[in-house]
């Protein structure tokens, strides 16, 4: 039978992206549509205002609905925040044969036991991701079973999010009477996007910058070793420059799109900039170098924070294929250079590579969330065939 | 002489590290706190002149961490308590520390973690391995730089195959690791004597320290020892030209340079002065120098230098201390360890106070973390002075 195509959105705090995929017979994902618009009402991931959200979600759904010929119904949602954390937690059981034999019961009931994390009554799991089995003082078993043992334990990665931040974006979906299939998070998305099979070998951590969040994923022996994210993005950069130089937000962001850059060099020492005439304000001049600065300041506190997670989690060492960025705010010149001098890594940024169909967009770091929904959404439907990604009805039925 | 060195500590972390801190100790020839972290107990059963402690032991029982980062973080976690006990009261340390291996890699960002709560000052010094030892070992220890440059006030690095050049090795292997530790061990004996004993002019931990507050990341080390009539043109030009200096930075860049001279009693006023104008004539003239003298009757004809070259400092007024109304350098000194980061906090949250800058966050719930509210403009919060 073949897939249906699968609609994405994410509800980013700059813009909404909706994508449309489908998967041809040779298991190639093709972007068939995609839409962008502006988002309002969002701040840092979080909606504060529904009726604002709604446009942008409606508006970009149309454009990917149309672009695509596709009757979008359903989708998949994307959530990032810094109201998302993860943890590992262990689950230890007593292996039950008399011969001490791990049994697959032995696996499925450890497993169970892994997944049970605790959470306060406002969160909710999101993903839980295996990490490796111990048997008694044997660590870093990936299969267990049919192994001798007296302990059998797990760790598992466990993903979760408070459940009104998750509700929230929900609602703004159903506004505008489409139903969410799933949730899942960003930093999971950008990785089925983005990275290959041997970067995740190797080890890598995907770092994805966007407006009001940034989040992180990490894979170590090519497991899913630590996940998080920040409630800070290239929002606050504009910020920062709009109160260091007494700028209004839009003219702060332009200004920053146009001359932006992480790192400060001796050759901006001399240069400044224009700012023109503005709401009552003379046209006046600032200091390249000094806008350089509160940039570098603010992105190089934030990758602080992500290798601050990292390191904490103990995984910086084993990130040998290094650090790849994505989102809006990988597009910041010098954001390489000043990975590379804080993470003392190989840094890049990273493209979906994974599916096609996005080869003409400016910036194809900005839809690398997105695109990788999609991914997730044809991977769950391969594998367990109860999706009902557009609609539940035959392709020919659903096309106009 | 107890009493002034009972804030200052030499810390080696790992086995080279610790090695290094016992070759300080030995050419320091008296009573210099010291204390060592490892988790390998056989490599530092040699090391006799200092306190050994033996982090994670419950862990790993005694032995090396196999060169794993991760582990060598694990086994000073386990013990950070002790740690934390063993390093109280410290307001200046100079830590040494061999990178490449697990517990260099992994156990030296905790401590210098520790250090920053207690409120310390850190010179670091950090070895990279021999190219010789592989890629591998070299990129191992090149991640874990910017954690050690940012837990440090001053990083200086020195690649192994750059000292054992300096200290001039023509020996068998065997008698070469310990004639480059020796090397650099009386470089950074030189230093403590520098702040213990002063001689004709002083360089007082005050003077250190102001100085590393004054800068930012790493800077380069040299030493040189020289005899004979004109021992003080000659050690000036080794020193110029040694190759713990590494190809660049040139001598030109370097913005502040701190030069220690030992020497005997037979100084004269003459060679200092000497010194003094050779080495400024290497420098740009903007270079800010600060000098310091031991005089020490065992080195009676010779003349040994020391110096740190410093080549970032912080803008003016863009240092923690500069953000404080009161006299700058008091806050940055003040007597109880861990006053300067707490006096640095107080004053930025009274700079953030006077201003509303939350601007497009002031309506949404603020994003804390480690007691600071980051809608807050970084540049703000880490009181850095923008040029206008």
């Amino acid at each position: 039978m073949a897939i249906p195509p699968i609609a994405a959105l994410e509800i980013g705090t700059t813009q909404t992206v909706a994508l449309v995929g489908e998967i041809d017979e040779a298991r190639r994902v093709t972007i068939t549509g995609r839409g962008v618009y502006k988002t309002s009402g969002v701040r840092k991931g979080q909606v504060f205002d529904v009726d604002l959200a709604k446009i942008g979600v409606a508006k970009a759904v149309q454009q990917a609905s149309e672009e695509s010929d596709v009757d979008v119904g359903r989708l998949l949602l994307a959530v990032s925040g810094g109201h998302i954390e993860a943890k590992i937690n262990r689950g230890s059981i007593p292996v039950r044969a008399r011969d001490r034999i791990v049994s697959h019961e032995d696996v499925e009931e450890v497993t169970e036991l892994a997944q049970a994390l605790v959470l306060p009554p406002d969160r909710d799991i999101m993903h839980t991701v295996s990490q490796s089995f111990s048997l008694d003082d044997q660590a870093g078993i990936l299969k267990p079973e049919g192994l001798s043992g007296a302990q059998l334990s797990l760790d598992m990665l466990v993903i979760h999010a408070l459940r009104n931040r998750v509700d929230n974006l929900r609602k703004v979906v159903q506004s505008v009477e489409m139903d969410v299939d799933d949730v899942v998070f960003s930093g999971l998305c950008v990785a089925l996007s983005v990275l290959t099979s041997e970067q995740k070998r190797n080890g890598v951590a995907i770092i994805d910058l966007g407006g009001g969040t940034t989040s992180f994923l990490a894979y170590a022996d090519n497991v899913i070793a630590s996940a998080g994210s920040f409630g800070v993005g290239g929002d606050h950069i504009t910020n920062d420059l709009a109160v260091a130089f007494n700028l209004p937000t839009g003219r702060a962001e332009e200004l920053k799109r146009r001359e932006g850059h992480a790192q400060v060099s001796a050759a901006t020492n001399l240069k400044r900039l224009i700012i023109p005439e503005e709401l009552g304000m003379q046209e006046r001049s600032i200091s390249l170098k000094a806008f350089h600065t509160v940039i570098n300041a603010r992105q190089a506190e934030t990758l602080r924070l992500v290798r601050t997670a990292l390191h904490e989690a103990g995984i910086l060492p084993r990130l040998n294929a290094g650090i790849i960025f994505t989102g809006g705010g990988a597009a910041l010149p010098g954001l390489t250079d000043l990975g590379r001098a804080i993470f003392g890594l190989p840094c890049l940024v990273g493209e979906p590579c994974n599916v096609t169909g996005l080869a003409d967009v400016e910036t194809p770091a900005a839809y690398a969330t997105a695109a990788g929904l999609v991914l997730y959404g044809f991977k769950t439907y391969q594998e367990t065939g109860i999706m009902h990604p557009v609609k539940e009805f035959l392709q020919g039925i659903f096309r106009r | 002489m107890i009493e002034k060195q009972a804030n200052l500590m030499l810390i080696g972390v790992g086995g080279g590290g610790c090695r290094f801190a016992s070759a300080a100790v030995r050419a320091f020839g008296g009573a210099l706190p010291a204390i060592g972290f490892d988790t390998d107990a056989l490599a530092t059963r040699g090391i006799g002149n200092m306190r050994c402690m033996i982090v994670g032991a419950q862990r790993f029982d005694g032995h090396g961490t196999g060169g794993d980062a991760v582990k060598g973080r694990q086994a000073l976690r386990d013990d950070q308590e002790a740690v934390r006990s063993a390093l109280a009261g410290v307001r200046l340390a100079v830590v040494v520390t061999a990178l490449g291996g697990g517990v260099g890699n992994g156990a030296t960002p905790q401590v210098l973690q520790i250090l920053r709560d207690l409120g310390a000052h850190v010179l670091c010094f950090a070895t990279l391995p021999f190219g010789l030892e592989g890629r591998e070992r070299g990129q191992a220890a090149e991640r874990a730089l910017p954690l050690i440059e940012e837990g440090s006030d001053a990083l200086v690095v020195l690649p192994m195959d750059q000292l054992y050049a300096a200290a001039g090795v023509q020996e068998p292997l065997a008698d070469a690791a310990p004639r480059a530790e020796e090397t650099f061990g009386a470089g950074l004996t030189l230093l403590w004597r520098l702040i213990l004993a002063p001689g004709f002019i002083s360089l007082d931990p005050e003077s250190i320290l102001a100085m590393l507050t004054q800068t930012k990341g790493r800077c380069r080390f040299a030493v040189a020892s020289t005899t004979g009539e004109a021992r003080a043109a000659e050690a000036v030009a080794q020193l110029c030209r040694s190759p713990l200096l590494g190809p660049a930075p040139t001598l030109q860049e370097a913005q502040a340079v701190m030069l220690g001279v030992l020497a005997g009693g037979d100084l004269r006023l003459a060679e200092l002065t000497d010194v003094s104008q050779r080495l400024r004539a290497s420098l740009a003239p903007a270079c800010e120098l600060r000098l310091g003298t031991v005089l020490d009757e065992r080195y009676a004809g010779q003349i040994q230098l020391v110096a740190l070259f410093f080549d970032v400092l912080r803008e003016k007024g863009a240092s923690p201390a500069a953000d404080n109304e009161s006299d700058g350098m008091a806050e940055v000194l003040g007597p109880i360890p861990g006053e300067r980061r707490a006096a640095a906090r107080r004053s930025r949250g009274k700079t953030v106070a006077r201003q509303a800058v939350r601007g497009r966050f002031k309506d949404v719930e603020a994003t804390w973390l480690n007691g600071e509210d980051l809608d807050r403009p970084t540049y703000l919060r880490q009181g850095i002075a923008l040029d206008r």
